[in-house]
């Protein structure tokens, strides 16, 4: 073996332990506590930070369940509904198609970044970004939603005030990563 | 007449509403406020309404707007009979567990009970400054299942009995039930969806359809008549969000400049109270019964004595060092904020002085929680006692105090458990 070859290799394995310290500091320094949380009614799970609680409501369109930051404005909403009309990928597409239209009319909101993709077969998720003003306030959010041929519906929006949502988006994208059908 | 739904909402509310331990009741006459007045319903078309018929109509759409009311926000206070019924059970609900009024036991999600509060509530409600009379008509067309209705609502100025505004809603050639919103089907996901935090509702009814157009217009005028706007659930959702964001933001500077700062005392942060001595002190600090000592309050047979007992006795600190710790004053001002603010009644007044003025007479809330735990069987009225006795230690307190004070004249046994008052207040707000 060369001596360029045993220094390639020390440098390598220097490298990894100082990588696995930097990724373990990390790791122990986040103590966030996550719950997981199920709603039978809509048939999903997801993981919230301990610091965060769970609101549920069940208006006539469907379950309503607000995950909210207990320690600032930071929400994640999270809407069931069924729509009877869907039956096939083709009314999936053409009520995103209306939807992105509806949303775009809505006084003083913005859409942007609207994309959607073929979860499996049946299912299509859209994802957007955008903002929203309630009482004069603007407020920042993300979207996602999937629709399946069954006419199932769910839809998470995650949202705070514009000058925090960089920091808080870090925390409900977890959130909303964890999203799992059950 | 409201629901029962209504009711229990306005139960809760009050409960979640009053964050001192004990809370009285003011009201601020700042968001719109009205009350329901006369509802007179004419039909015209060839069948005969009974009258109890008529009573049950004119019922229904008057909850109807009592309740689009409340959900745009407006406070809808009592009127009538129900205003006398709701005066009536506010007096005897102020009766309550000695005078301290109605017991809220507060319960964790598992339903097991850790604290509560007394609700008091003053006798007279204010006077509502709007009233809104409204008339139903109906007319029967000669041809087919088909009706002319049209909902009349005015709002009248209580203060000097003129009308100050009205609406007319017309849903004519119509039929009295129909499916106005969604004609077709059922509300698509996009529907649903958009309409946001808004809670939808559709309109088989079409007479409930007018009532529900002319509800908003009314809102909108009293939005205009009053100081201050209705907000509808997502603005009042956000506006609580914010509020309590900034309430966090505050209280951690508090504590931040805590650490940093001298003046603690053993009973530490104010918010997080631990001990039954400083439990006592907030809420006696509220002034509701300035003439009640730490043990008696700890000796009684209710509610809240129970829950002191559940705490490490604890002891007196020194007060002028424990306020020099902002998160206690603080807390001070902020159990006087909720006196000020609570809209639960009017006319009672705010019991807590300035922060200002309590710091001045401190010396008299000192020689209050100084009190001592009076001798075993001595038969001493406890107000009777010297104040300069050293309190006893924690361990003592805790074993004997609930069967010392059995005896004792100045306490006496008091079987019956707190008394849970049958109703809130006498306004309800949406949330």
């Amino acid at each position: 073996m060369t001596k360029t070859k045993k220094l390639t290799i020390i440098f390598v394995l220097l490298a990894s332990i100082v990588g696995l310290f930097v990724v373990g500091f990390f790791v122990l320094r986040d103590r966030t506590v996550w719950q997981s949380y199920t709603s039978e009614q809509l048939g999903f799970s997801v993981l919230i930070p301990d610091s965060w609680k769970i609101e549920e409501e069940n208006p006539p369109s469907g379950p309503d369940i607000m995950i909210i930051d207990k320690n600032s404005l930071a929400f994640i909403r999270v809407r069931g509904m069924t729509d009877l009309a869907i039956n096939s990928m083709e009314m999936i597409d053409s009520s995103i198609s209306r939807y992105k239209n509806k949303l775009a009319q809505q006084d003083g909101h913005s859409v942007a970044d609207f994309s959607t993709e073929n979860i499996s077969e049946t299912v299509k998720e859209f994802t957007l970004s955008g903002e929203f003003p309630v009482n004069d306030v603007i407020y920042r959010y993300e979207e996602r939603g999937q629709i399946a041929t069954d006419g199932r519906v769910i839809i998470m929006r995650a949202t705070d005030t514009p000058e925090d949502f960089t920091q808080s988006i870090i925390a409900m994208r977890k959130i909303t990563d964890s999203f799992k059908l059950q | 007449m409201k629901t029962i739904f209504q009711k229990t909402f306005l139960l809760l509310l009050v409960v979640s509403l009053l964050s001192p331990n004990i809370a009285t009741a003011e009201t601020e006459l700042e968001w719109p406020q009205v009350s329901m007045g006369e509802v007179k319903y004419n039909y015209t078309g060839p069948r005969k309404f009974s009258d109890l018929e008529r009573e049950n109509i004119i019922d229904i759409y008057k909850n109807d707007m009592e309740t689009n009311l409340i959900n745009s926000g407006v406070a809808v206070g009592e009127s009538g009979d129900d205003l006398i019924d709701l005066e009536s059970q506010r007096q005897s609900d102020s009766q309550l567990n000695q005078g301290r009024g109605g017991w809220f036991p507060e319960t964790d999600a598992k339903g097991n009970f850790f604290g509560g509060e007394y609700v008091k509530y003053d006798n007279n409600l204010p006077q509502v400054p709007y009233k809104i009379n409204a008339t139903i008509n109906i007319w029967k067309l000669p041809e087919g299942d088909k009706y002319d209705i049209n909902f009349h609502a005015t709002i009248i100025d209580t203060q000097t009995g003129k009308e100050v505004g009205f609406t007319s809603v017309w849903k004519k050639n119509t039929e009295w039930w129909a499916n106005e919103q969604y004609i077709g089907g059922d509300p698509t996901w996009v529907e649903k969806y958009i309409t946001g935090f808004v809670r939808e509702t559709t309109h088989d009814d079409m007479v409930e359809a007018a009532v529900s157009d002319a509800s908003k217009v009314v809102t909108e005028k009293l939005n205009t008549l009053s100081e201050k706007k209705a907000i509808s659930d997502a603005e009042r959702f956000l506006d609580e969000r914010k509020q309590h964001a900034e309430q966090i933001k505050e209280q951690q500077i508090a504590e931040d400049s805590d650490s940093n700062e001298g003046g603690k005392t053993a009973w530490g942060d104010a918010t997080a109270q631990e001990t039954a001595y400083e439990t006592f002190f907030w809420i006696y600090v509220q002034g509701h019964d300035l003439s009640m000592t730490f043990w008696q309050m700890y000796s009684e047979d209710s509610g809240l004595a129970e829950f002191l007992r559940t705490l490490p006795v604890g002891e007196p600190v020194n007060l002028k060092e424990y306020f020099k710790s902002k998160s206690a004053r603080i807390h001070y001002n902020n159990l006087r904020e909720a006196q000020i603010d609570s809209p639960w009644g009017d006319g009672a007044k705010v019991l807590m002085p300035p922060l200002d003025t309590f710091l001045a007479n401190i010396d008299q809330y000192q020689a209050t929680i100084d009190t001592a735990k009076p001798a075993e069987d001595d038969g001493k009225d406890t107000s009777d006692i010297d104040t300069s006795d050293t309190p006893v230690s924690d361990d003592n307190a805790t074993s004997d105090s609930s069967s010392q004070y059995d005896n004792n004249s100045s306490s006496p046994p008091q079987s019956a458990p707190p008394s849970y008052p049958s109703s809130g207040g006498g306004w309800v707000e949406s949330r």
